[in-house]
């Protein structure tokens, strides 16, 4: 089985999962930027641009774009095991909440690119809908005043915030690297800037339903995006599929484009490397020391994934020649 | 392929997460009003009141209602919650709390707020819960309430709050907004004060708990007023009277009934309150533009004389807060967009400046 994807459902699959890992990263994660996190999400569209653009597979791009893919990903796998031990009807190991999800992101890669692409291209109309939806009903508790101060931590957090964001980005447009065909540069740039655009008006929207607060933990902030305690309950369930929707939209393509650049490199089965990449995943998310892992990518993610990148297109495409089989 | 697609799911199936035996809803104890006081000298009391799933309406004297009352205390809250598990025969499932109650001596504590986030951070517990703080014990408020909760989960509490709150004798708060507030940069949180009133009757009067009223109800509980904190522990009330005013000045856009010389009015706010904050000579002063409709008939005489009388008013409970430096209303969001930066907004120290504000209150009614 060759693992392939088309370059418009790439485009998609990256137009959700750059959404998705930006609003995790600075509202959930590590959100240090306060209210100015929107500015972050741009900054980190504007530094990763370049980026988006050249990247192409190639054997020294390659296997650090898996390296850090995977460590991602593996963080991302994380997050929703934690997110559905917060939301789970009873108590249950942290294997029981994660294999599952690893078997979706597995059958959605052995269901190949196009599929993820397409998939989370539905998907982003659905939570396109749901939002509205759940705006419209939470409209009241929307407070603008908390907005304020409007540069949040201030412009050297915000530029730490943006390059973080630059890292995220580059490791959720991994698709793009192992996309079919050729595409203009202006056509990988749209997805890049309508993701950034939709984090930075997710993360005002969240700006003004929760307040700028000096404390709290990730629970307390998972708490504030599902069910904030000021919204109506019953918007909470719509704000549940989308988020566990948008977060499994992530791992498929970031498991599917790491599965990818595996063969590109290795040359075996898809599926079986599919099953050894989900499985290798799996078993980091539950690693102690992945937290200080997805740190290290947040903080020199991009500069890792730009170093190859940059150095390719400087020695004169070299690595595309790889694609090509040279 | 097919086939083994569908082995496949069917073998996901089952890893899922689903309710177990000890996670059906018959075998929960689901707590829906949790108290908290501070006994034996230092220790956390949780009361819990749990429905009995399968029994009637609780009305029963004789089984002391459908509703089951657990207590346990610890040093700490892990510990006093561990001690409610052993308490209770079921596993508490803290997912369906309508309301939380705080005794007035614990919430007045200097540590208390870091004891409610405490509580909000419990993992499974709802913190769209009512906030109350309950003059006297949490546990005897709460051994009041069987008249009040309904036989489905708990929407009496919330119908009978909503009420309160619409009528404008409680402020509107949940646990979310308290703990909001007390971790935020900007102002102060509320919570509903609540009394057991030494017979029903007093229970009815809105004013003064020590007050007898012809009225009747059913129930001892008396909910009216509102608990002041500031940096997060509670450090004065306001009374039921005076709630009203607050709810207008926190943008709540219920009529307001109001008396002056005589004569009822029912004013409806125009918009939310105009709250901003300006600075002259350095002095800060608090503005308030609130402008009201009436259909009731008002000449012009009347008119100013009402308004002259709810600008008093409303000065008189931001006075009373200030003097409290507690600032429920939300004049530090209005001061903050003036500052670029968290950092600049807290160098600016808004509570000194609070404290001493002139205020500058303007009312229109059309």
């Amino acid at each position: 089985m060759k693992l392939s994807i088309s370059t418009r459902a790439a485009r998609a699959a990256m137009f959700v999962a750059v959404t998705v890992r930006l609003f995790l990263g600075l509202a959930v994660e590590l959100p240090t930027t306060h209210n100015g996190a929107w500015i972050s999400a741009l900054i980190g569209a504007l530094l990763a641009a370049p980026w988006v653009v050249c990247v192409r597979y190639g054997r020294s791009s390659g296997l650090v774009l898996i390296a850090l893919t995977a460590l991602d990903a593996a963080s991302v796998l994380a997050s929703i095991t934690r997110s559905t031990g917060y939301l789970a009807l009873d108590r249950a190991l942290p294997w029981v909440l994660t294999v599952p999800v690893a078997a979706a992101a597995l059958w959605s890669v052995w269901r190949n690119g196009d599929a993820i692409g397409y998939a989370a291209s539905i998907g982003a109309r659905l939570a396109l809908l749901l939002l509205v939806i759940v705006g419209l009903l939470q409209a009241r508790a929307f407070r603008p005043a908390w907005l304020a101060p409007v540069l949040g931590s201030g412009w050297p957090s915000i530029l730490e915030g943006g390059v973080r964001a630059a890292g995220w980005i580059a490791v959720s447009s991994s698709t793009l690297a192992v996309a079919d065909g050729d595409d203009s540069p202006l056509s990988r740039l749209i997805p890049l800037a309508g993701g950034a655009l939709a984090a930075a008006l997710l993360l005002l929207l969240s700006g003004m339903i929760t307040p700028t607060r000096l404390g709290g933990g990730w629970l307390n902030r998972l708490d504030d995006l599902l069910c904030n305690g000021r919204a109506p309950l019953y918007t909470q369930l719509p704000m549940i599929v989308v988020w566990f929707a948008g977060l499994l939209h992530l791992l498929a393509a970031q498991c599917f484009a790491c599965a990818a650049l595996v063969q590109r490199t290795a040359n075996l089965n898809g599926k079986w490397i599919g099953a050894a990449v989900v499985a290798a995943i799996l078993m980091v998310s539950r690693l102690p020391a992945l937290n200080e892992a997805a740190l290290w990518i947040a903080r020199w993610g991009f500069l890792a994934a730009a170093i190859p990148v940059a150095a390719t297109a400087l020695l004169g495409g070299g690595d595309r020649k790889c694609a090509s089989g040279d | 392929m097919r086939i083994r697609g569908l082995i496949l799911m069917l073998l996901v199936v089952l890893t899922l997460s689903g309710c177990s035996v000890t996670g059906e809803v018959e075998n929960q104890a689901y707590v829906l009003v949790l108290g908290v006081d501070r006994v034996n000298g230092g220790e956390l009391e949780l009361t819990a009141r749990v429905p009995q799933i399968g029994k009637g309406s609780g009305d029963s004297e004789e089984s002391g209602g459908s509703y089951l009352t657990f207590s346990a205390s610890g040093v700490d809250w892990p510990r006093a919650l561990e001690a409610l598990e052993q308490a209770t025969p079921r596993p508490v499932n803290l997912s369906h709390i309508e309301m939380l109650v705080v005794s007035e001596d614990l919430a007045r504590e200097v540590d208390f707020a870091a004891l409610l986030n405490r509580i909000a951070e419990t993992p499974h517990l709802y913190t769209t819960a009512r906030f109350v703080v309950c003059e006297g014990r949490a546990r005897v408020f709460l051994q009041e309430l069987d008249t009040v909760i309904g036989t489905r989960l708990s929407s009496e509490i919330d119908a009978m709050l909503d009420h309160y709150a619409q009528r404008g004798y409680i402020p509107r708060s949940s646990l979310a907004d308290a703990c909001f507030a007390f971790n935020s940069i900007y102002g102060d949180g509320v919570a509903i004060l609540g009394t057991v009133a030494e017979d029903t009757r007093a229970a009815v009067s809105l004013t003064d708990p020590g007050e007898l009223s012809d009225e009747a109800s059913p129930m001892k509980q008396r909910y009216g007023g509102a608990a002041l904190f500031s940096e997060g522990r509670m450090v004065g009330t306001l009374g039921a009277d005076r709630v009203m005013l607050l709810n207008l000045l926190r943008g709540e856009k219920s009529d307001l009934p109001f008396e002056c010389e005589g004569r009822h009015y029912t004013l409806t706010p125009k918009g939310g309150a105009g709250k901003q904050v300006t600075h002259d000579n350095k002095q800060t002063i608090l503005v308030v533009n609130q402008r009201f409709t009436t259909l009731d008939d008002i000449c012009d005489e009347d008119k100013e004389r009402l308004e002259a009388e709810i600008e008093q008013k409303l000065v008189e409970v931001i006075q009373a807060c200030q003097s409290l430096s507690s600032d429920p209303f939300g004049f530090a969001e209005a001061a903050a967009a003036r500052f670029s930066t968290v950092r600049s907004w807290l160098i600016f120290d808004w509570r000194e400046h609070y404290k001493s504000a002139d205020i500058r209150v303007n009312v229109d009614v059309g």
